[in-house]
């Protein structure tokens, strides 16, 4: 069975639809890509799949997360869920986390979660190996500095390792990532981007991957989404989809990444 | 120059304090026996004077400090306490639960607290320490879940509440470990400007004859009793007088000395 199915989902508020009937299926191991631009419903729909729609939204349709139905579900029922199934890392680290607790505090919660699930009883000294065997895992170099730092004594980059870090510490089987790199600057972005790809092979995650920004997608996912208005108008392998798509949107997106590429050589090749 | 303030407040709160600290161990007179005569100017023997009764003026000027720093004290963690349990319970709560308890705020706000006080005492025994606690604190208690509805609004808004129910934290935990933390220095503030504002509400409810009955008698008191013969002995109201203003704006000052610390910004129309 599939790690996550969704069957029609549909999102909407008082007045008016926003999420048009979106469906997919992901298994344990697979990398999906959701492209679109922005309004398009990629995040509405990456927070139907943790039922934490904004106030005021509710979705319909069917999402199945492991196996459990998620809409619908008292919210009670679905914390259990969350950090330990499905575990988001959003696009700014800077909000992501909280300002006023300590980096290494932040980190605690999901070990100390983690080993409360398994029935482990933690002790410090086991927390602190924890700690820095996550910021290890996330290739931070100083990890006595970071744990002890607050949110804004540290960089953009870091920041994000961290935001990793903590959703990978509570052991999810399936990651979403809503545009993780957005906030970033190019070279930055690449790093994330690596270190993602190589922790989720070596944690066997399924991955949700969210970005306006197809070049960057097709990299990261094997299998893409293109969504437009709140449709799922394209869905196919992620080299297929940039080398012939089928749908006038996609290749509009193509096409603009193709210009931007060209553009970016351009200007490389002047002094 | 708002570390200045800073100090300033400390040094004029400390004062308050020590001296009412110190009239838990010893006093100059016994304040209700008669130490001299009746309404003496200041002397060496009675710095202040003497009263209409001949009882020492600084013991009872002392006593006052105590009965105001204790009122403070007690309506401000009252007010701070309810205050906040109530407003961020206001934030959960369902849209019409919510708007029904900010329409009882508002109400409550909007009632004097002095009216308030008139019926705490007609409710009880008669006035006391603990009525003129409960009115303060009372009165006090709403404003403060004014300001901690809006601000727990504010935070629970934030994105790194939605990453922490993403990560699984439960409500009671996150309020625990996120909410309180990021509202706390603002509500501190806060709670030290009505910390202020209690020692004025305590001055006129004894004005009035709702506070601590004789003879621990407020300053608020001290004033009333002295009006008659303020031109005769004006010790009488300069004394109690400059404590009064002395604490208050010695708490002033420590709040805002405080909220520059804190960097705190306390939106001053929803504090007061
Ligand atoms: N809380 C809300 N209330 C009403 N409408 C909303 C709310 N949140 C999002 N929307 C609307 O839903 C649509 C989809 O939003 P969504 O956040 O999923 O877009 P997105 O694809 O993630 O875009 P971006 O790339 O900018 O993050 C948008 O038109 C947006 O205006
Ligand atoms: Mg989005």
């Amino acid at each position: 069975m599939s790690l996550l199915r969704l069957r029609d989902l549909t999102v909407h508020s008082a007045s008016r639809e926003l999420v048009h009937g979106v469906s997919f299926d992901l298994d344990a191991g697979q990398r999906l890509g959701l492209v679109g631009e922005s309004g398009s419903g990629k995040s509405l729909t990456a927070m139907s799949v943790m039922g934490l729609l904004p106030p005021g939204l509710s979705a319909g349709g069917s999402v199945l997360l492991d196996g459990q139905q998620v809409i619908g579900r008292p919210d009670r029922q679905m914390v259990p869920l969350r950090g330990t199934t499905a575990a988001v890392i959003f696009q700014d680290p800077r909000s992501a986390l909280d300002p006023l607790m300590r980096l290494g505090d932040q980190l605690a919660a999901p070990i100390r979660r983690r080993a409360a699930r398994d029935g482990r009883r933690l002790t410090p000294a086991a927390l602190r190996d924890s700690q820095m065997h996550w910021l290890d895992r996330v290739s931070i170099r100083d990890p006595e500095r970071i744990l002890r730092a607050w949110p804004h004594e540290v960089s953009g980059g870091q920041r994000q390792r961290v935001a990793i870090a903590m959703a990978l510490a509570c052991g999810p089987r399936l990651l979403i990532a809503d545009e993780p790199t957005t906030a970033l600057d190019v070279s930055t972005q690449a790093e994330v981007l690596d270190l993602l790809d190589g922790l989720v092979r070596e944690e066997r995650l399924a991955l949700l991957f969210i970005s306006h920004d197809l070049p960057v997608v097709s990299r990261i996912a094997d299998r893409v989404i293109v969504m437009q208005n709140g449709r799922a108008v394209e869905q196919g392998d992620a080299m297929q989809i940039f080398t012939a798509p089928r749908h006038d949107y996609t290749s509009g997106l193509v096409a603009a990444a193709q210009r931007l590429q060209a553009a970016l050589e351009d200007a490389e090749r002047r002094p | 120059m708002s570390r200045g303030t800073l100090w300033v407040g400390l040094l004029l709160v400390g004062l308050n304090a020590g001296v009412a600290l110190l009239t838990l161990f010893w006093l100059p007179y016994d304040p209700t026996a008669m130490a001299g005569g009746r309404l003496q100017p200041p002397s060496w023997a009675h710095p202040f004077g003497t009263d209409r009764l001949g009882q020492d003026y600084l013991t009872k000027v002392m006593i006052g400090a105590r009965i105001a720093l204790s009122v403070g004290i007690g309506a401000a963690a009252l007010g701070g306490l309810i205050g906040t349990c109530l407003g961020v319970l206001a934030a959960f709560a369902r849209r019409s639960a919510d708007d029904g308890l900010a329409a009882t705020l508002d109400i409550l706000i909007a009632f004097p607290t002095l009216l308030l006080a008139m019926l705490v005492v007609a409710a009880s025994e008669g006035a006391s320490l603990g009525t003129a606690i409960l009115a303060i604190g009372l009165a006090m208690s709403a404003i403060i879940a004014r300001l901690v509805r809006i601000l727990t609004k504010r935070v629970l808004a934030q994105d790194y509440i939605t990453a922490a129910r993403c990560s699984g934290l439960g409500w009671g935990r996150i309020v625990v470990s996120h909410v309180l933390p990021n509202i706390l220095p603002t509500v501190l503030v806060a709670v030290a400007l009505q910390f202020g504002l209690a020692v004025i509400a305590e001055a006129s409810l004894s004005f009035l004859g709702l506070g601590t009955p004789p003879p621990n008698a407020s300053w608020g008191q001290l004033l009333q009793q002295a009006q008659s013969t303020v031109f005769r002995a004006p010790m009488g109201v300069i004394a109690p007088g400059l404590a009064l203003i002395s604490l208050v704006l010695g708490i002033n000052f420590l709040a805002d000395g405080l909220r520059d610390l804190l960097d705190a910004e306390v939106d001053l129309e929803e504090a007061r």
